[in-house]
């Protein structure tokens, strides 16, 4: 911890390596979590702490690595790489598409945990990182470095990776979190400039937070380090590279403040009833919720907000309480949709003797004036607002996993080729461009059914011969002469699945019995192979 | 539906709000065109019809199916002589479920940017549930058909009386299963579903064993067209187009009707089918064989070029 850079920049910041910031200087700490999102994955997926995974976003055609795992970097992988070549290297490694909402999410998480030290805390945008504002609010805490000792403790405790730097500026605590060989101890940066610059110095010039353009101009000139950059003339740099780098350059320095966007979380907007006599039955439960509801919006009327979340509690007279939670997908505070979102709230509210106060509380709370309110509302818009409050709602009254919407999947098999996926934790609820290509002609010549069974119903077969469609089925003890048949269309299993020795290869047949429906059945197992076959029944056709 | 006012941009409205300067006559009259430009929007609105293609429906229910209406489609019942634990409601559902989905895609070519909702039970047994690849192939976009899997009917029945109360839906479908034999609550839902479609002006669909129709707009059965008999079982070219024998057994404003028909997923309509006509199709020399392909290629509007024999 307490990193002296004194002894990687010289004798001539020794003096203020260790010297507390003066009164004037700010103090802001740069936590980069470089192992975020991989971490989270591993999380939520329940994989062992040192399984090798990727993330990758699809760019050019092609899935690129855009971060990887500590074990998967020691293995070789990079971002950037494509991850057909990442399997190459690294065949036990585990890749998934990269989710930058909910990494986002995450961030904010921790920005809101942070505020316990500062209530001035950011999110670095362009990473996975945060930035807290200590000036002024360290010393209640022991100190700037006491924080940083306090906060990388609790994060690494919390199993995460970090490196942490304190300086003087946002674009040095951010160069020296990226890029010093000690960030992962905390890095406590001199005030002096001509300390600091020398601080600097030695780091690569990317941790000036360049474009992919300035970066490469620079590494084409030989200038790999910042302090080869400090040495060149400003005007030799004004002629190559865009404002933004001499921009940035003077930010480092703290020639030129740089505006920082702190997180704001906005209290929860609440109303409270007490009652005198206990409240029970349903209609008093129903009038409650009404009122409460309607002194809610009241208030987030007054205040020009709108909410996302919404928490209706209550305690009973034995003390006890409990809590029911809505959420929209677009905020609001209009009345009627509170109270439709709501409806079944005084139902649920097991009142047991009698309440003794309820209340019911906003959340996720922003302002009324929306670009769309700025803009205007098409009509389009609004009919997508209306059909968004009616998955909210449904989801509200039947359970957010009743409502589902149908996901394509990639494989061969017919019950693998969708998935049905809750809407939610959905940010796009209704997205009418999901990945579904309509089928072209050709693929016509194959049809499929619109009902399909899971699990397929095991059928008899009467065939002529043994690779022959079946001339009779029988069904739960009815039989069905057949008509007419089409097929044999052959299925095989997916060879590159673990468990593919338990499934078989299918023949699929479309079969009309002679009271005209049309059936989609199949052969599992091949006769031809000697394998000991079954027929199923899969499906029904339009 | 799209409501006259919702026809109008927010500026128009607002203009029409506010009392005009000048003479009171003049703004009387004003007000009074407005107010019936309204209203005559709001009826073509509300009368507005989706055409069936077939003539003969057609002209049985006036122009075709009114939106903000409640259509009851269901299997034909059980004939006499079948043991009443037939197979036949399973068998056939997938007819059923095909014509709805030919109507819902008539409908959503309508309103491509509207979702659907259908109500459904979460394990349809027998009956199997919906399959994204079958949805395709009628011509339907899978992420438009947003499911509420309900397994108790009148709580699906009541998702579907909640969707269909919301302007902005292109349609709603709702599988009802059993409860049909429960009378009182199949008519108490009959009026409450009629009065949520004419509120928002959505088509509303019912998916299920015959029912009473008393209180929907039209009725339906629908069963699979069979195929006259024929000296091969294994037949590559046959048609399997879906084709299907229905008939619009009641029309509260109009009469019955019946005829045999088939959906044509290139034009998406349905097409009149002759009963006489053996559909084993042979493709002609220098063209694909799928019928598909070669409708497709001689125009949606044009009959497939293939020849019946």
């Amino acid at each position: 911890m307490d990193v002296s850079l004194h002894d990687r920049i010289g004798a001539s910041s020794s003096v203020d390596a260790g010297a507390k910031p003066a009164s004037t200087a700010r103090e802001i700490l740069c936590v980069f979590l470089p192992f975020l999102p991989t971490t989270r994955l591993i999380r939520q997926q329940g994989w062992p702490a040192d399984t090798p995974v990727g993330l990758y976003h699809h760019t050019q055609q092609t899935d690129r690595l855009l971060f990887v795992s500590q074990t998967a970097q020691r293995a070789g992988l990079y971002p950037g790489l494509s991850v057909a070549d990442a399997r190459t290297y690294c065949i036990s490694a585990q890749f998934h598409a990269v989710e930058l909402d909910k990494d986002r999410a995450c961030l904010l998480a921790l920005a809101y945990w942070c505020r316990r030290y500062t209530p001035l805390v950011g999110i670095d945008e362009t990473g996975c990182g945060l930035w807290l504002d200590l000036t002024g609010a360290s010393h209640l805490f022991g100190g700037y470095d006491a924080v940083q000792t306090d906060i990388i403790t609790k994060l690494s405790d919390a199993g995460l990776d970090v490196c942490s730097a304190i300086a003087p500026t946002y674009g040095a605590a951010w160069a020296l979190a990226h890029y010093h060989d000690a960030a992962s101890s905390g890095v406590i940066a001199p005030i002096r400039r001509a300390a600091l610059s020398d601080c600097l110095s030695l780091l690569p010039v990317a941790a000036l937070r360049l474009s992919a353009a300035d970066e490469a101009i620079l590494i084409q000139t030989g200038l790999r380090q910042i302090g080869d950059v400090f040495a060149m003339r400003r005007a030799a740099l004004s002629m190559r590279l865009t404002a933004d780098f001499l921009l940035q350059l003077d930010q480092l320095l703290g020639d030129v403040a740089e505006p920082l966007q702190p997180v704001i979380e906005r209290q929860p907007v609440y109303v409270v009833q007490h009652w005198v006599e206990p409240l029970a039955g349903l209609e008093g439960l129903t009038q409650m919720v009404a009122d409460l509801l309607a002194e809610l919006s009241d208030k987030l009327m007054k205040k020009e907000q709108v909410a996302r979340w919404f928490e209706i509690g209550w305690q009973r007279v034995d003390g006890s309480c409990a809590r029911l939670h809505y959420h929209l997908s677009r905020p609001s505070n209009e009345l009627a949709l509170l109270m439709r979102l709501c409806a079944d709230a005084a139902e649920k509210i097991d009142a047991e003797f009698g309440l003794s106060c309820s209340w019911v509380q906003a959340y996720g709370l922003t302002d009324t004036v929306s670009v769309t309110a700025l803009l205007g509302t098409d009509t389009q818009t609004a009919r997508a607002e209306k059909a968004d409050q009616l998955l909210d709602i449904l989801a509200a009254k039947f359970g957010p996993d009743k409502v589902q919407r149908l996901v394509p999947q990639d494989s061969w098999q017919a019950e693998q080729r969708e998935q049905r996926t809750t809407l939610a934790q959905a940010v796009d609820k209704y997205s009418p461009h999901l990945d579904w290509q309509m089928p072209s002609p050709a693929q016509m010549l194959a049809p499929r059914p619109v009902r399909l069974l899971d699990p397929p119903e095991p059928i008899q077969a009467m065939a002529l011969l043994p690779d022959n469609p079946p001339v009779m089925i029988r069904w739960r003890h009815h039989s069905w002469k057949v008509m007419r048949a089409t097929g044999p269309e052959r299925i095989g299993p997916s060879w590159w699945q673990i468990d593919r020795q338990k499934t078989r290869s299918r023949d699929y047949y479309r079969i009309e019995t002679n009271e005209g429906a049309r059936l989609w059945i199949y052969r599992e197992g091949l006769p031809e192979r000697g394998e000991e076959s079954a027929w199923y029944l899969h499906g029904f056709f339009a | 539906m799209e409501s006259a006012i919702t026809q109008m941009s927010p500026h128009h409205i607002l203009q029409d709000s506010l009392p005009q300067e000048g003479d009171k006559t003049i703004y009387r009259k004003d007000r009074f065109a407005a107010l019936k430009h309204r209203i005559t929007a709001a009826e073509q609105g509300q009368t507005a019809r989706l055409s069936c293609d077939i003539p003969a429906f057609d002209s049985a229910l006036g122009g075709g199916l009114g939106f903000g209406r409640v259509h009851l489609v269901s299997h034909t019942a059980i004939p006499q002589g079948k043991p009443a634990d037939s197979l036949l409601p399973s068998m056939i559902n997938g007819a059923v479920s095909g014509f709805v989905l030919a109507l819902l895609r008539k409908v959503m070519m309508l309103y491509p940017d509207r979702p659907v909702i259908w109500c459904a039970p979460p394990h349809a047994g027998m009956t199997g549930s919906l399959s994204a690849e079958g949805l395709r192939q009628i011509g339907i976009n899978p992420a438009q058909l947003i499911f509420v899997h309900e397994s108790h009917p009148a709580r699906c029945m009541s998702a579907f009386e909640e969707a269909l109360q919301t302007d902005g839906l292109a349609a709603v479908v709702g599988e009802y299963g059993m409860l049909s034999r429960q009378s009182d609550l199949w008519q108490r839902w009959a009026r409450r579903t009629r009065r949520a479609a004419r509120m928002s002006g959505t088509i509303g669909m019912l998916l299920g064993p015959p029912a009473p129709v008393c209180g929907f707009e039209t009725g339906w059965h629908i069963s699979p067209y069979a195929a006259p008999l024929c000296t091969r079982t294994v037949v590559e070219n046959y048609d399997w187009r879906p084709s299907w024998q229905a008939s619009l057994h009641y029309a509260k404003s109009g009469r019955p009707a019946s005829a045999a028909i088939k959906w044509d997923w290139v034009s998406a309509r349905f097409l009149p089918l002759e009963r006489s006509v053996n559909r084993l199709v042979q493709p002609p020399v220098g063209q694909l064989s799928d019928p598909q392909i070669n409708s497709q290629a001689n125009g949606p509007s044009q009959q497939p070029a293939y020849t019946i024999r």
